[in-house]
């Protein structure tokens, strides 16, 4: 009974590599995911600053001096958000690249190849957040 | 010799009234208000097509909501907030003036005015004047 559960988990992280064919197919899905998601990720952002401008836009029309600068305010924040969200989602559709990338290697080099990916995500999303 | 002499004296008059003209129409070109309206013409009114130079009303506006947000970035920050700091924008193009105390408050502005949404070109005229003691 021991011995079996030992050797179900020996299996549990055994890894194998998938075939060339098979990674450039996962790997050109990855891309193509991870290209939408950067793109959406950008619309967001130029239709949340555009919403932001034309607050602004209002509160100079209205003569109301606080609002002008309380307004300008969030819309540099609207934009710093932005900014940092396209940033992220371009970290995370190269991720998913990388991460397909490394199932063409097998066992603890395809354990390390994941790893080194989701470090690189780490950086990319700490970094956004300390430009943002 | 005497009717040499006077065609002479008349040609030289003319040379320097053309000059004088010349010099009248510069001294005009440098006036504060004249070169204020170069920099900012009238928008074009609605509708119409804008000339060269010439900003549309939307563009106006968009130069407005620039300015108000340079301006926003440049009270939120922590080195530029302590300066009086002139920004005006034209098509996107941003100027900044007055002055500051040091070289990194300068360059500081600069690059925060950059970051800013809508903002194509920066052009610093900032003076930076050491204070006293």
């Amino acid at each position: 009974m021991k011995r079996r559960r030992r050797s179900a988990r020996r299996v549990h992280f055994v890894t194998h590599a998938e075939t060339p064919a098979e990674v450039a197919r996962d790997v050109e899905k990855a891309r193509a995911e991870g290209q939408r998601d950067v793109a959406d990720a950008r619309a967001d952002a130029q239709e949340a600053a555009a919403d932001a401008d034309k607050q602004v836009a209002d509160a100079i029309a209205d003569h109301d001096d606080d609002d002008v600068a309380k307004q300008a305010h969030d819309a540099n924040e609207a934009f710093d958000q932005g900014k940092s969200k396209i940033v992220i989602a371009q970290a995370e559709a190269d991720h998913k690249v990388a991460v397909e990338k490394c199932d063409a290697l097998a066992g603890s080099a395809q354990k390390d190849c994941k790893d080194n990916a989701d470090r690189a995500l780490d950086q990319a999303k700490q970094t956004a957040k300390t430009n943002q | 010799m005497t009717q040499l002499l006077t065609r002479a004296l008349l040609v030289a008059a003319a040379l320097g009234s053309t000059l004088m003209a010349g010099c009248a129409a510069d001294s005009e070109r440098a006036t504060p208000h004249e070169s204020a309206t170069a920099r900012h013409p009238a928008p074009a009114p609605a509708g119409q097509p804008a000339a060269a130079g010439q900003q549309t009303a939307g563009e106006e506006v968009d130069d407005a909501v620039v300015t108000a947000k340079v301006k926003a970035r440049l009270v939120d920050d922590a080195v530029t907030k302590a300066y009086q700091i002139n920004v005006e924008t034209f098509k996107g193009t941003v100027q900044l003036s007055g002055s500051v105390d040091s070289e990194e408050a300068r360059l500081r502005a600069t690059e925060l005015a950059k970051n800013v949404g809508g903002v194509k070109d920066v052009k610093n005229s900032l003076q930076v004047r050491k204070s006293d003691g």
